[in-house]
């Protein structure tokens, strides 16, 4: 199991909502970085999370800057919408990328870039909001629009098309601290050959421990409890030890 | 003197650079032969498919070079699909030829039923505590220990005509995984030392300082 934080960037600040709205500045996202990668943490992923939405791309300083004395995975997207976008972007010193909107208005893009850069380099980050009985609709665009894709369909077709990891996002749950989408996360892991980093709703390091039965190999997300100092990198890791998760401390 | 360079065959070189500069090195990214033959330290990184990698080093007309080159002087580092390539050819939509600088092929990892059971998934992305095999010994692996973490993303890996050649290696799964494999000064490894945090970057110093 690994743990990522995931830091939302506008602009220049390191900013968080709930259920992606509501955007409000926390700080600094180099300063996060390199305090999250000192405290331990397995990776980083990092969102320029308006920059679908208004069609600019300002991610490439950002995580020029953000990777510095980062010595860690990142993985980092929003807006990237051609091969030459990723290459850029691993240039900046991304490791993966993901893709959201534009993978959904062109799929093929999935399959070309996992040509280019090999399937462990690309995710697709899927923004999942509950409709109704085990139905999820697929969201753009930071949650804001939706779209006709089921996600448990989405995910298996991303994957087929060369996915190699899926970024599952419950926009329900994000920002609330209500604990992860647990039923969401069976319905994904029952159709996924690939890891999958389960983000939104963690709300205590102890939520770990509800996801692990869902597969030893994945990955939480933390993003509101940990730039809120709510609970630590370290704090989420002890208690996964504790309860014998296979865990890096 | 020493000289440290970089071959480009795609990926995040950022990370690596900045990784030298942490020990007050620096490192030269190049792709021309006479640099590569005067530097004492050659780093292959690697990211993407197979092909494509060699598909660079051939553009650039250094394959040849590159096998042509005695490794029992010069210090070679193949990191991930660096290393891959090292070996003799990879059946990633293949087969391709590789450098054959180590003997061995590079094969899908081929997960067991049982393995799949334990939810393993693949690619492998995570981090790993490595096991020592038999040849295992010091340099390059001075104040590593197996309680350091190193972290893989790879759907991939080598086989190795003789085991001998590898130093490290996990289990994923019932797979054996090399993941330092070494022959003369020439090394590589399937994880990312400028990724693996603290442990990783001790690595890539004692590479070096050998």
């Amino acid at each position: 199991m690994r743990v990522i934080a995931r830091l939302d960037i506008k602009s220049q600040n390191l900013i968080k909502g709930i259920q992606l709205e509501g955007l409000k500045v926390i700080g600094d996202p180099n300063i996060f970085a390199l305090k999250y990668y000192e405290d331990g943490i397995d990776e980083l992923i990092l969102i320029d999370c308006v920059a679908s939405l208004y069609g600019r791309n300002n991610l490439f300083g950002i995580i020029k800057e953000a990777s510095k004395n980062v010595f860690v995975p990142i993985t980092a997207g929003g807006g990237i919408r051609s091969i030459k976008d990723a290459e850029e972007l691993f240039l900046s010193g991304a490791d993966k990328v993901f893709l959201n909107t534009s993978a959904i208005n062109n799929p093929q893009l999935i399959n070309d870039l996992a040509k280019n850069f090999g399937s462990q380099a690309i995710v697709i980050s899927i923004e999942a909001k509950f409709l109704k009985n085990n139905i999820w609709l697929a969201y753009t665009d930071n949650g804001r629009e939706v779209t006709n894709k089921n996600v448990i369909n989405w995910t298996k077709e991303a994957i087929d098309r060369g996915a190699g990891e899926i970024l599952i996002t419950s926009v329900d749950r994000d920002g609330t601290r209500q604990g992860f989408d647990l039923d969401l996360i069976k319905n994904i892991c029952n159709v996924s050959s690939v890891p999958i980093i389960f983000s939104g709703g963690m709300g205590k390091a102890s939520d770990i421990l509800s996801v692990s039965k869902y597969g030893s190999c994945h990955a939480v997300a933390a993003g509101t409890i940990l730039h809120y100092n709510e609970t630590t990198v370290d704090e989420i890791k002890k208690i996964a030890l504790k309860n014998n998760l296979k865990i890096r401390i | 003197m020493k000289k440290v360079i970089i071959i480009n065959c795609g990926g995040n070189i950022l990370s690596l650079l900045r990784a030298i500069n942490q020990f007050g090195l620096t490192a030269e990214v190049t792709d021309d032969k006479k640099i590569i033959e005067k530097a004492s330290h050659i780093i292959l990184p690697g990211v993407g498919a197979f092909k494509k990698a060699m598909d660079i080093l051939a553009s650039k007309d250094l394959v040849e070079f590159l096998k042509n080159t005695d490794f029992k002087e010069k210090k070679l580092l193949g990191i991930c699909l660096g290393m891959q390539i090292l070996l003799d050819s990879s059946e990633e939509d293949g087969p391709h030829k590789g450098l054959g600088l180590i003997s061995g092929v590079v094969k899908k990892i081929n997960l067991r039923p049982k393995d799949l059971e334990n939810n393993l998934k693949i690619p492998n992305i995570g981090w790993h505590q490595l096991k020592k095999n038999l040849n295992y010994h010091q340099g390059i692996l001075e104040d590593i220990n197996e309680q350091d973490y190193f972290y893989f993303v790879h759907s991939y890996y080598a086989e190795l005509e003789n085991q001998a050649n590898y130093l490290l290696y996990i289990n994923y799964g019932s797979v054996i995984i090399p993941a330092l494999i070494n022959k003369d000064k020439i090394y590589g490894c399937q994880f990312h030392p400028e990724k693996s945090g603290k442990p990783g970057l001790r690595m890539l110093k004692n590479f070096l300082n050998i």
